[in-house]
């Protein structure tokens, strides 16, 4: 019975340790939304410091604060819309940066959101601005350049957008 | 190369798959690598199999004019000239596709559209202009945004016949008649993929105004009538395995000796088709009936089941506008069913010819 009770309230932390050295404890119950995590606690490394060394500590503190928002106790569907709307107007390559770690921590959601938020800047975008976005060079010849500028538009294309942003 | 720099090409990749189907043709002019990607077959599987494609319907349809009656009355009508309309179902919006650049005028008259993979296929029919028999062969592609030209169709010259696709490789056209009105035995295969036309063994029948349908992963010439039984509709069909490349009839195959013309298998794999004024679906051998027609429309063009509901596209009779409805199938009792009708621009009333669906 004692037992029992204790697992209910008893809480478990993990401490997660970045790529720069930093550590942060976090719940066990909210850090198992990473698959990668939930599968090292499950296979006994909760014990010590679970070391990130793909993930750097900017990049980290963002993923635990959406995995604190989304862990399914403290927060309502409201909130944790407007959360995710703000969340995907970080930087360009912040977004990057999460979605590679989204990845590798296994947090399918986060992925999703990030993937999403990429195809929105990449949407409405002139090619010459989703490669400065990017960092991305053509590798068109000038006279291929000229045959994609002279193939018919896609019937429903819109207004293109020149911002980088 | 990356596709997006820094990040790997899988995670990229669910990226790319993410952007609307109007986006694909500027994204592919990004660079080489996206462009390749973009355009290989394993990217639209990659979108399917992620839930991001959805259905179309495409409509070989004729362009509408309105006429002015006296005291300021206005009425709609179809002209003799047809245009390739786009339904998307979800959306209730209508598009129109850019014209085949050879074809500015319109579209070849009683042409047949099908769908394979990106790919809207507009086979043969008649030179707008001239009523010349094309054999001809365009390809729009939804990914590219552009129409391209397929091979010929060979052999003799091919009016009404049957034409249906597998929706991922290969389209079949069977039957038919020649310029000299002889219903036709004869079938070819179109490898979209290939571009590539190949002459199947012929049919045990002539089939003149057959339909073309693939279901249950083998292509059906569902009935059509012999030369010297013009008009009179049979009720057999032939089946054609692909992997063994034979032939096998199926007598009693409509039930009844009907137009075959509304034949289709619904998204849920069962054969739907309009016999008698009512809609009528195939259980083994036997058709069960379904629903009556709505009034409005005894004269159907196409009639589908999609997502629980039947879709159905017609007239009235001869010259009248079309107009579609839609008739939910599930959680209702069968005295509760009624048609529906679908809000249509007045522009995409006109005349329909030929229709498929796509998922893209």
């Amino acid at each position: 019975m004692a037992e029992a009770s204790s697992s209910i309230t008893e809480k478990f932390f993990l401490t997660l340790k970045s790529s720069d050295g930093d550590e942060f404890v976090l719940e066990e119950s909210i850090a198992i939304q990473s698959i990668t995590i939930k599968n090292m606690v499950e296979d006994g490394c909760s014990s010590s410091v679970i070391p990130l060394s793909k993930v750097d500590t900017e990049t980290l503190i963002k993923v635990i604060e959406y995995m604190k928002m989304h862990s399914s106790t403290s927060s309502n569907e409201e909130e944790i819309e407007n959360f995710d709307k703000k969340f995907v107007s970080n930087s360009i390559n912040t977004i990057l940066n999460i979605l590679e770690a989204a990845n590798f921590l296994d947090i399918n959601n986060l992925l999703e959101l990030c993937a999403e938020a990429v195809a929105n800047r990449i949407k409405n975008k002139t090619p010459e601005a989703v490669r400065k976005i990017f960092n991305i060079t053509s590798d068109f010849t000038p006279e291929e350049e000229a045959e994609i500028r002279n193939e018919t538009p896609w019937a429903f294309e819109g207004n293109l957008d020149h911002s980088l942003d | 190369m990356d596709l997006l720099p820094g990040l790997p090409n899988d995670i990229a990749l669910e990226c790319l798959i993410r952007l609307p189907l109007d986006q694909f043709s500027k994204a592919a002019s990004v660079c080489s690598h996206w462009k390749n990607e973009i355009k290989h077959p394993a990217f639209r599987q990659r979108r399917k199999s992620s839930g991001f494609t959805r259905p179309v319907f495409a409509l070989a349809q004729a362009m509408v004019t309105t006429i002015r009656k006296p005291h300021g009355v206005t009425t709609l009508s179809s002209t003799q000239f047809y245009r390739l309309s786009l339904y998307d179902p979800e959306k209730g919006n209508w598009y129109d596709l850019p014209p085949i650049p050879e074809l500015v005028e319109g579209i070849p008259m009683f042409c047949r559209v099908v769908g394979v993979g990106s790919d809207l296929i507009v086979i043969g029919g008649c030179d707008p202009v001239n009523w010349q028999v094309m054999n001809s062969v365009f390809i729009y592609n939804f990914i590219s945004g552009s129409w391209r030209r397929g091979a010929d169709m060979p052999g003799e010259q091919r009016l009404f016949f049957g034409c249906g696709s597998d929706s991922e490789r290969f389209v079949l056209v069977a039957g038919g008649h020649d310029d000299g009105k002889n219903a036709l035995k004869s079938v070819l295969l179109y490898d979209v993929a290939k571009d590539e036309w190949v002459t199947l063994p012929e049919m045990a029948m002539e089939r003149d105004e057959c339909n073309s349908v693939f279901h249950r992963g083998k292509f059906h010439v569902i009935g059509g009538y012999p030369t010297h039984a013009q008009g009179q509709f049979q009720r057999s069909a032939e089946v054609f395995d692909l992997a063994t490349r034979q032939w096998c009839l199926e007598e009693d195959f409509l039930g009844a000796d009907t137009c075959p013309q509304t034949c289709l298998e619904g998204d849920d794999g069962r054969l739907y088709m309009c016999q008698d004024g009512d809609v009528v679906v195939k259980y083994d051998a036997t058709w069960r009936h379904v629903s009556e027609l709505p009034g409005e429309i005894s004269n159907v063009v196409y009639l589908t089941a999609w997502q629980g509901k039947l879709l159905t596209v017609g007239n009235a009779g001869f010259d009248e506008l079309h107009g579609g409805y839609e008739l939910h199938l599930r959680n209702t009792s069968s005295k509760e069913k009624t048609w529906t009708k679908v809000d249509i621009p007045d522009e995409y009333c006109g005349h329909i010819q030929s229709v498929c669906c796509l998922e893209i």
